[in-house]
């Protein structure tokens, strides 16, 4: 059920008192930007994803039904948000390249890795290695493992943000976790 | 438990303190005491859930972070996203209706001075004191139809003079919707130009002596 905390704000904000809501953005925002940062791996581009995820909450507020948490709702938008994000923006950067002694020309797209060259650097820090392998897992068991390991929500609540069935989260867990520590331990850190 | 060790997904879930029954808890806790296998399994497992919430320390790092939010959620709400196009049409509003009376203004103005042409004291003071409004301009015409000689205008009045048949017969032209309200008329005759104030509802009440006097009259408009 809703942190009766979390509650009394919302009810504060829905009764006028907007900056309130100031201070559900301190209390959640690192969370949904370590969501975001997990899919982007990219710190300005997290930022701007985490600020949207917190306007899109503020102006669905009063669809809130106070079933769940308000951190849990928070991230069913998070979730939401990064599923269409991807479906509007390429990850990668694309160089046009013109193909030499045709007339018309056509382009053919190929993936520029330089930024992700840079970032898979190895680096000594372990959590920096942990960021990379976290970023590297499929969406499907960093998402979980986010939520279960790192920010502790229930498999309940995890079950209302990703919308799969229990067993569903379970099998999903028990694979990140595993692809998770055999890629750690190739790395020297388990 | 294949081959007498503990699958690797029972082991996860022992991570998970609510998952298992505590006989099956209990059960798995005896095997990792006696198995050296599944007990390091089990603790490459913790070491990893141990350095994987390290992650924990990755945050924003920007105290203004939640007031760069509220700002754009203040600029969102503002009444500008419906207000931005209301200031616009006060504005359009108030420009237009400086416009028409800048307009009217510069109308009135030229109309008055055709209309009385050869009346230079009332062009002069109607150009002067930008007097012009309609009532002013369909005085102004009369005056000049009956061969007044207008004098002087103020912001309220015209005055000047005209011969007492030709007065009547202005008020008459004008009508009652034009006669003009207030005290009623007085007529006075001596001395020089007599001088009739117009402030009545109807001419036809005054009694004027001298049809072809030249009265002095003041009319508000």
């Amino acid at each position: 059920m809703t942190d009766t905390h979390d509650v009394e704000i919302i009810d504060r904000i829905l009764s006028g008192d907007i900056e309130s809501y100031a201070v559900l953005i301190d209390r959640y925002n690192d969370k949904v930007f370590r969501y975001m940062y997990s899919r982007v791996f990219n710190y300005d581009e997290a930022r701007d994803m985490t600020q949207d995820v917190f306007m899109m909450a503020y102006e669905s507020l009063a669809l809130f039904r106070r079933e769940s948490k308000f951190y849990t709702w928070l991230f069913s938008i998070a979730v939401n948000y990064c599923k269409n994000y991807r479906k509007r923006a390429s990850r990668y950067n694309f160089i046009p390249i013109q193909r030499s002694g045709d007339a018309e020309g056509y382009e053919i797209q190929i993936r520029d890795e330089r930024q992700n060259v840079e970032e898979s650097v190895i680096n000594s820090d372990s959590l920096d290695i942990i960021k990379e392998e976290l970023h590297r897992l499929p969406d499907e068991y960093r998402d979980i493992l986010l939520l279960r390991d790192i920010e502790g929500l229930s498999y309940n609540e995890i079950v209302r943000i990703l919308k799969i069935n229990l067993s569903n989260v379970k099998v999903r867990i028990h694979r990140g976790r595993e692809l998770l520590k055999k890629r750690l331990e190739e790395r020297g850190l388990v | 438990m294949n081959n007498n060790h503990i699958p690797f997904n029972k082991l996860s879930d022992l991570c998970d303190d609510a998952i298992l029954s505590a006989s099956e808890k209990q059960m798995m806790i005896d095997h990792i005491g006696r198995c050296g296998q599944c007990a390091a399994e089990m603790e490459r497992l913790r070491s990893m859930l141990k350095l994987v919430s390290r992650y924990r320390e990755v945050c924003i790092a920007d105290p203004g972070f939640s007031q760069a939010i509220m700002r754009s959620i203040k600029n969102k709400n503002r009444p500008s996203t419906v207000g931005f196009y209301s200031y616009y049409r006060i504005a359009a509003i108030a420009a237009g209706i400086v416009l028409a009376i800048g307009f009217l203004l510069f109308n009135n103005t030229h109309v008055t001075d055709t209309h009385i042409a050869g009346n230079d004291a009332v062009s002069r003071s109607v150009s002067d004191k930008s007097v012009g409004t309609d009532r002013f301009r369909h005085m102004a015409s009369h005056l000049e139809r009956y061969d007044a000689l207008i004098q002087n205008v103020s912001n309220s009045h015209i005055e000047g003079l005209i011969r007492l048949t030709d007065y009547k017969r202005l008020v008459k032209d004008m009508g009652p919707a034009d006669s003009l309200s207030g005290a009623p008329a007085h007529y006075t005759s001596s001395p020089g130009p007599s001088m009739v104030n117009f402030d009545s509802e109807s001419a036809e009440d005054i009694d004027f002596p001298l049809e072809n006097e030249m009265v002095r009259f003041r009319i508000r408009y």
